[in-house]
């Protein structure tokens, strides 16, 4: 093998590991954190960089004929996560399944309308609507969506 | 046993144990977003597994897979939010 | 606001683009080769003709542009992004593997200085990018982000310093002469 096989086959494998270890602390971080939304830090965040790095040990050993694919791959990645992790946290803090108790500073509990106690009734009910003008950052709008079948 | 056969080995076996910690947390986890994340975490591990073994092998068989895991791996989490009602608080 | 937005449809949705589609058009073109991973003549055609017929069946709200994306600001925030996300992972990937007790948590309400739509998603999406950080909510007509913190020592402030830094990043690489010189004048 070639020097330059030798350094990319080296590289490709410490990208692996480094990635992988980055996985694992997601998944220990998962486990560990007490809080719904610490567990979305540590279950999110870290996989990007992992999935990166391993994107680029990937690259190295299989060629330039993969290249547009993983790029778009990485986009990809970069771009849903922090657009569905934010989601998910807004959605579950509004509804009250993230412990509100937790917190040392809470500026955004004030702002939002006190959790309504669940009432037993069956089917979704969205989120609650702030009282100020509807907010453009979710999908989960005031009005009625179509439900339908 | 070429480097990367061994980085290769070492990577599964670390991914497989954020995987079953993962699973850990789908199955324990109070309410409809902890497991949401759980199963966001599992697409991107299955995406890193995919990952090691088309650097291992050089192949680029699964691109198309990485392509669709990336593109639609998050739908499921938006698609529980969306969803989220306060009766979805923890400890239900 | 300094930002002409129309949601929902747009009003009237002919065949033949307009001037201002001509960069989403691009890259729906090179997103579509990406895929297909060819540059044959076949690929190309196919292409263009995919994204014209989408713009039509699949029209999408207008985009705000408040200025035209500026490639030194670009490149500025996208080292800056890349040098966080390592130094950001590393450190939350530390705080979940180390042994002791879990970090503390914080929700900090940060006003933005500037008014624009496009660069609060932008700027709210790269906090959320980066570990540690994360938008629980926005408040568009104040323009506050509501940020949850993970393990900082003083969470108000590193939360506004991290925001207001990435802010004017953003506004160099994508915002009006006025967000930047509103950015410049606080930095």
């Amino acid at each position: 093998m070639s020097t330059l096989e030798t350094v990319l086959d080296v590289v490709s494998a410490l990208c692996l590991v480094l990635g992988a270890v980055l996985s694992l602390s997601a998944g220990v971080g998962l486990v560990r954190f007490p809080d719904l939304i610490s567990r979305m830090h540590a279950g999110a965040k870290p996989q990007v960089l992992g999935l990166l790095l391993m994107l680029l040990g990937a690259l190295l050993q299989v060629g330039w004929s993969a290249v547009p694919e993983m790029l778009l791959v990485a986009a990809f990645q970069v771009v849903t996560v922090p657009v569905a992790t934010h989601l998910l946290a807004r959605a579950s803090f509004r509804s009250g399944a993230a412990d509100r108790s937790r917190l040392e500073v809470d500026d955004l509990s004030s702002q939002l309308r006190p959790l309504a106690r669940p009432s037993g009734t069956a089917g979704p009910q969205g989120s609650p609507v702030e009282g100020s003008a509807p907010d453009r950052a979710g999908d989960d709008g005031s009005g009625p969506v179509d439900r339908g079948p | 046993m070429t480097v990367l056969g061994v980085a290769g080995v070492v990577s599964l076996a670390i991914i497989g144990v954020g995987a079953v910690l993962t699973l850990v947390r789908l199955v324990r986890g109070p309410g409809s977003p902890d497991r949401a994340v759980a199963s966001d975490v599992l697409v991107s591990l299955l995406m890193a597994g995919l990952l090691v073994h088309m650097t291992v092998n050089g192949s680029d068989t699964f691109v198309p897979v990485l392509l669709v895991l990336a593109l639609l791996g998050f739908v499921s989490s938006s698609t529980i939010a969306r969803f989220l009602s306060p009766s979805d608080r923890e400890g239900e | 606001m300094s930002h002409e937005l129309t949601r929902g449809k747009p009003a009237t949705v002919s065949w033949i683009p307009r001037r201002h589609e001509l960069p989403m058009l691009t890259l729906m073109v090179v997103v579509y080769l990406g895929l297909l991973g060819s540059l044959s003549l076949e690929a190309i055609v196919s292409a263009v003709v995919v994204a014209l017929v989408l713009r039509v069946v699949l029209p999408l709200p207008m985009l705000p542009r408040d200025g035209e994306p500026h490639p030194v600001g670009l490149l500025r925030l996208g080292a800056r992004v890349v040098y966080e996300l390592v130094v950001s992972s590393a450190q939350v990937a530390w705080l979940a593997l180390r042994p002791g007790p879990p970090p503390a948590t914080s929700v900090v309400a940060i006003r933005l200085r500037t008014d624009s739509d496009l660069l609060a998603v932008v700027t709210s999406m790269i906090i959320t990018l980066l570990p540690g950080s994360l938008l629980v909510d926005l408040d568009v007509p104040t323009a506050t982000l509501y940020v949850h913190a993970l393990g900082a020592s003083h969470p108000e402030a590193s939360a506004r310093k991290q925001a207001a830094a990435i802010e004017h990043l953003v506004a160099e690489a994508f915002g009006s002469p006025a967000d930047r010189q509103l950015c410049r004048q606080t930095a």
